[in-house]
C-alpha cells in the first residue's frame, strides 16, 4: 500500500518538474492571436489537426517579417475581444467586421478583406443574386420557424436584428452558422452569414442555395489591444504590402478550393 | 458527399481522433488519481472518531469541500478555476493540469462520500476486534476495514470512474495546450472537424459517441474482471 503511494506522488511530481521545465526559458516575442477555428476559409482546422486558413497565413506573414513568434488560439468567438484587451500583444483575426462596438474594445487595423452578408435558404427561394432583406424577412414570416438564423456577434446578426424590428420574425442565435444552417426548414427558415463561409456551406449541400443580401459591403480587420498603437501601424505597413502583392487574393484562393 | 465518401473523411482524420481520445483519456486517467486521492482522505476525516479537536475542524472542513463541490456544476468549476486560482498553470506550455485538477476536485468530493458509505457499510464489530486486538485505528483502518470497504465500493468507484471519462467531453470549453500547441479533446475535435467539413458534422459526433461507448464498455468489463478476483475468497 505504501509503495502504491509512494510511486503516484513520485510521478505526480516528476509530471510537476516536467511541465515547469519550460518556465525558465528567456521572453521572446510573441503575438498571442485569438481567433474561431469555424470560419472557412478564415480560420479552420485542417486535417492535420492544425487551425488554418487566409487570417492565419496573414498573421504567420506579419509575424515573420515583425520577427514574433505566432501563437494560435482558437477560443470562443465573443471572447476574441475580451482576450485582446487583456494582452498588449494579442490580436483579435476571426474574418472580424469592422464595427463601431467593436471598436471601442480594441484597434482595428487597416482593412485586408471585404465581405457582404450572405443568405442561405432552400434552393429556389429567391430569384435573380440579389435579396433584399426586406424580402428575407418577408419569406421567413410566411414560414412555420418564423426565424431566421444568425451567428452570435456577428455584425449578421446585427442586420437581422434590425431587419426584424417591427415584424413577428425572430433571430436564432447560434455559435455557428455551419450548425445554424443544419437547422434550416426545421428551427429556423434561413440563415445569414458572411459570404465566404456561406459559399463553403452551399458548396456540397444540393438542398442549399445562397444569395448575397442586399446590404453594405463589410470590411474585415484585425484587432489589436488599445495600448499597442506602434504595432497596428506597422502591421498596417505591411498589410499595405500584402494587398498590392496580391498575397491576400493567393491565400483566399488557397483555402476555397 | 456521399455516406461513403462521409467515412473515408473519417478514416483519412483516425489519427487526429485517436489522438483526441488518447488526450480526453489523459485528463480522466489524472483526474481519477487524483480523485480517489482526495476522496480517500476526506472519507477517513469524515468516519474519524471526534475525540481529537483537530479532527472536528477538518471535519467541518471537508464537510464544506463535498457540499460545495457536489453543489455545483463541473463545467462552472472547470471554468472558474481556469480563470482565477489556477491562471499559473493555465500558462504552461502544457497545461494539462489545469482540467486533470478541476475533474479531480470535482470526482474527490464524489469519492468521498463512495468511500465513506463502503467504510460504513463494513461489520462494526471488525473496528472493535481490530482495537481489543491492540491496533491503533489508523491501523485497524488500513489492515481491515479498509481493504474490505474496497470490495463493496468497486462497482461504484467505477460508475465514478465512467462519469469522469464522459465529463471530460466539456473540457473545449477551455484552451488546451500540449508543447505550446492547442490540441482537442475527443468531442472538441470531433466539433472542430464538422465545422471544417459541414456534411461530415454529423458523422464525426456518431463516430465520437461511438469511441465513447467503447471505452465505457471496456472499463465496465474491467470491473466485472476485477469483482469476480475479488469474489475468489467468498464461497
Amino acid at each position: 500500500m505504501k509503495k502504491i503511494i509512494v510511486l503516484i506522488l513520485a510521478s505526480v511530481m516528476i509530471a510537476c518538474c516536467v511541465a515547469f521545465a519550460g518556465c525558465g526559458k528567456t521572453e521572446e516575442k510573441v503575438l498571442n492571436v485569438y481567433t474561431n477555428a469555424g470560419f472557412a476559409p478564415y480560420e479552420y482546422l485542417d486535417s492535420n489537426g492544425k487551425v488554418v486558413g487566409v487570417d492565419i497565413d496573414v498573421v504567420n506573414y506579419i509575424g515573420e517579417k515583425l520577427g514574433y513568434k505566432v501563437v494560435i488560439n482558437d477560443i470562443d468567438f465573443n471572447a476574441i475581444l475580451n482576450e485582446v484587451a487583456k494582452d498588449k500583444f494579442a490580436v483579435g483575426a476571426a474574418g472580424m467586421s469592422k464595427k463601431a462596438e467593436r471598436d471601442e474594445l480594441a484597434l482595428a487595423s487597416a482593412v485586408y478583406a471585404t465581405s457582404i452578408q450572405y443568405i442561405i435558404a432552400p434552393t429556389g427561394t429567391f430569384t435573380g443574386d440579389k435579396v433584399a432583406l426586406a424580402d428575407a424577412v418577408a419569406y421567413a414570416a410566411g414560414t412555420a420557424s418564423k426565424s431566421i438564423g444568425v451567428q452570435e456577434g456577428t455584425t449578421g446578426a446585427d442586420l437581422v436584428s434590425g431587419g426584424i424590428e417591427g415584424t413577428d420574425v425572430k433571430a436564432t442565435e447560434y455559435k455557428n452558422a455551419i450548425v445554424a444552417s443544419q437547422d434550416i426548414g426545421s428551427t429556423v427558415a434561413a440563415v445569414v452569414i458572411d459570404k465566404m463561409p456561406a459559399e463553403a456551406i452551399c458548396k456540397d449541400k444540393d438542398n442549399l442555395q445562397c444569395w448575397s443580401l442586399d446590404a453594405e459591403m463589410e470590411s474585415y480587420v484585425m484587432y489589436f489591444n488599445k495600448d499597442n498603437a506602434d504595432l497596428v501601424n506597422q502591421v498596417n505597413t505591411i498589410l499595405d504590402q500584402m494587398i498590392k502583392d496580391g498575397l491576400i487574393d493567393q491565400y483566399t484562393v488557397k483555402h476555397s478550393s | 458527399m456521399t455516406f461513403a465518401d462521409k467515412l473515408a473523411k473519417l478514416w483519412e482524420l483516425r489519427g487526429l481522433f485517436a489522438e483526441s481520445l488518447g488526450l480526453s483519456l489523459l485528463i480522466a486517467f489524472g483526474a481519477v488519481v487524483l480523485g480517489f486521492i482526495i476522496g480517500v482522505i476526506l472519507a477517513v476525516i469524515r468516519i474519524a472518531p471526534k475525540t481529537n479537536p483537530v479532527i472536528k475542524v477538518l471535519d467541518k472542513i471537508a464537510v464544506t469541500y463535498i457540499t460545495v463541490i457536489r453543489g455545483t456544476p463541473t463545467l462552472v468549476q472547470l471554468l472558474i478555476l481556469y480563470n482565477s486560482i489556477l491562471i499559473s498553470f493555465k500558462r504552461m506550455p502544457t497545461n494539462l493540469l489545469v482540467p486533470i485538477i478541476a475533474f479531480g476536485i470535482n470526482s474527490g468530493a464524489y469519492m468521498a462520500e463512495i468511500i465513506r458509505s463502503g467504510i460504513s457499510a463494513v461489520d462494526s464489530g471488525q473496528l472493535e476486534a481490530g482495537r481489543s486486538l491492540g491496533l491503533s485505528w489508523i491501523t485497524t483502518m488500513k489492515k481491515i476495514i479498509i481493504p474490505q470497504a474496497i470490495k463493496t465500493t468497486v462497482p461504484t468507484i467505477f460508475n465514478e470512474i465512467i462519469i469522469l471519462v464522459k465529463e471530460t467531453s466539456v473540457v473545449s470549453y477551455i484552451v488546451l495546450k500540449v508543447n505550446s500547441e492547442q490540441k482537442w479533446d475527443l468531442l472538441g475535435m470531433a466539433e472542430k472537424q464538422g465545422l471544417a467539413t459541414p456534411a461530415c458534422y454529423l458523422v464525426f459526433l456518431f463516430f465520437a459517441a461511438i469511441l465513447y461507448l467503447a471505452v465505457v464498455m471496456l472499463l465496465t468489463a474491467l470491473q466485472h474482471l476485477i469483482e469476480k478476483r475479488l469474489k475468489k475468497n467468498e464461497r
